[in-house]
């Protein structure tokens, strides 16, 4: 016996993921404390680090600050925030940058933004505060960063 | 009509409690975070294309299982084909 025809349907129903997915953001940060700079704490003043460290610097909160005064060209998850200092434009493998916060997941410019970064070389930690500009949001790309 | 059709890879079908469903699992699908519910003459085509087949196959093969003419199986058919290569659900293959 024959089977009862009725017309072919397909119903799709999209749902939404119950899981946060972290976004991958990219982004330029720089350190408002680096070396011998004259910017040194000044939310008002970049680009000007000329890549000569003479000392340490000593933020109000008593966090070291050292040679970071490059713009650091990143790409980071928005669940670890982790990306890597660069130099000339070249990534510093050596020198992970973690824990970035105070900023949200949108394009724009942030002061006062916190990281952490590392000289894996010598196991220093070391702590900043400056500037983040995030340069574009990849939701397509979600935890890909 | 000689054209074979095949679903792509990234599509799986299972039935689930006497209900069929389909979940597209590859990125590159234009149908993401869904879950396709075919009815039972859908599945039959879906059923039919899984390996490479011309509307006339596939016709062929429903006149065989549905109490239905030639003509509105065969339109179902060119529909349910030109449907799922819009969704590039279907790819033409040699």
């Amino acid at each position: 016996m024959k089977k009862v025809w009725v017309e072919p349907n397909i119903a799709v129903q999209q749902f939404m993921a119950n899981e946060y997915v972290a976004a991958c953001v990219v982004g330029i940060i720089q350190c408002v404390y680096p070396g011998n700079c004259k910017s040194k704490g000044d939310n008002g003043r970049y680009d000007d680090y000329n890549g000569n460290q003479t000392g340490w610097y000593k933020d109000e909160e008593g966090k070291l600050h050292g040679i970071c005064g490059y713009n650091a060209l990143i790409t980071f998850n928005g669940d670890t925030a982790s990306g890597f200092e660069a130099v000339y434009g070249v990534t510093q493998f050596d020198r992970p940058i973690y824990d970035i916060s105070g900023y949200e997941e949108e394009v724009g410019t942030y002061y006062n933004v916190t990281w952490t970064s590392k000289d894996t070389r010598a196991n220093t930690e070391y702590h900043h505060k400056g500037r983040l500009m995030i340069t574009d949001i990849d939701k397509t790309r979600p935890n890909h960063s | 009509m000689n054209k074979k059709y095949c679903i792509r890879p990234g599509y799986i079908l299972r039935e689930i409690a006497d209900e069929y469903v389909i979940i597209p699992v590859d990125e590159e699908s234009l149908i993401t975070n869904a879950v396709m519910s075919p009815n039972e003459t859908a599945v039959f085509f879906w059923q039919a294309f899984q390996q490479p087949c011309t509307i006339e196959e596939a016709v062929q093969k429903g006149i065989e299982e549905y109490d239905a003419t030639e003509d509105t199986i065969r339109s179902a058919a060119v529909q349910f084909v030109a449907e799922s290569l819009n969704l590039r659900v279907l790819e033409e293959v040699d």
